[in-house]
């Protein structure tokens, strides 16, 4: 690379600074036949503008090293970084009920939990609603006025002064058949769970 | 390239087209990245990333790069730096 023609400084030059031309971003800025022929301007006609025209066509070759480095590291790890946060989304709430089903459908998971309406069971007896075989058994021997007493306070929720009215009894008087017959239900009750531990 | 990153990047402060041009050339590395994350999500990871690169592109300081001589002047402090400090440690010992 260097000549006999060269002048003493450039020699000079290349021969002190081994080190540094060993550096790979100068070996590879180097490389390049107009960037050696800069360096060799520079050192042998040292002017400000060669100087400058050195400096001008290093800092485009380095500034693309630095950038590309970058960018290249700051994508990398954003992208990471957005990963991680959705991944974190997906973990802590596994089911989106308001979501389209597939893309831009305007159906929802929602949509598709079926509700029964006519679940509703739609009787006066109070017998209707009891599974227990036991409590059954115990409210057959009700009178059928406290039978009603108990679906009106216990299955449709009234207290029992609107019994009372309903009935065109006072409330009192309701108060005192629904407590016999819960007592009654409960004796009922005592005995067939002594039968059952017997 | 037609012009450089360097011309690019010094164009981009003011200049749309300049930043779209940058854009294009990363798109290839921007394609790349999408790998971290899931197929569902690659549109809009797509999206972030580009909007991340504007930002950097108008953040970047592009006065801080050495010319040739600045860049030689701060390897030899380096270079002499370290033989100092090994000197130093020799002499300790």
């Amino acid at each position: 690379m260097v000549n006999e023609k060269d002048c003493c400084k450039f020699r000079e030059f290349i021969q002190d600074n081994e080190e540094f031309l060993n550096n790979p971003v100068i070996k590879d800025f180097l490389s390049k036949k107009a960037n050696y022929q800069l360096l060799k301007q520079s050192i042998c006609h040292p002017t400000f503008q060669n100087k400058e025209l050195l400096d001008q066509a290093f800092r485009g070759f380095y500034f693309n090293i630095r950038f590309t480095a970058y960018i290249s590291s700051t994508l990398y790890f954003h992208a990471i970084n957005l990963d991680k946060k959705i991944s974190k989304v997906n973990y802590r709430f596994p089911l989106t009920l308001d979501k389209p089903v597939k893309e831009d459908s305007e159906m929802s998971l929602k949509d598709f939990a079926i509700y029964h309406e006519d679940f509703e069971l739609k009787s006066d007896n109070i017998l209707d609603y009891i599974t227990d075989p036991n409590i059954y058994k115990a409210l057959q021997s009700l009178t059928s006025n406290q039978r009603n007493i108990l679906f009106l306070v216990y299955i449709k929720g009234w207290t029992d002064s609107e019994v009372g009215s309903y009935l065109k009894k006072s409330q009192q008087a309701v108060s005192k058949s629904r407590n016999k017959a819960i007592k009654k239900i409960r004796r009922d009750l005592k005995i067939s769970s002594e039968k059952c531990i017997l | 390239m037609v012009e450089t990153l360097y011309q690019l990047a010094i164009d981009s402060k003011h200049d749309t087209e300049a930043v779209e041009k940058v854009l294009k050339a990363f798109k290839p590395k921007i394609k790349k990245t999408l790998q971290q994350t899931s197929f569902q999500n690659r549109d809009d990871l797509e999206q972030e990333l580009q909007l991340k690169l504007v930002n950097i592109i108008k953040m970047y300081d592009l006065e801080e790069i050495d010319g040739f001589w600045g860049f030689y002047e701060r390897e030899n402090n380096g270079i002499n730096g370290c033989k100092q400090s090994l000197n130093r440690n020799e002499v300790r010992k």
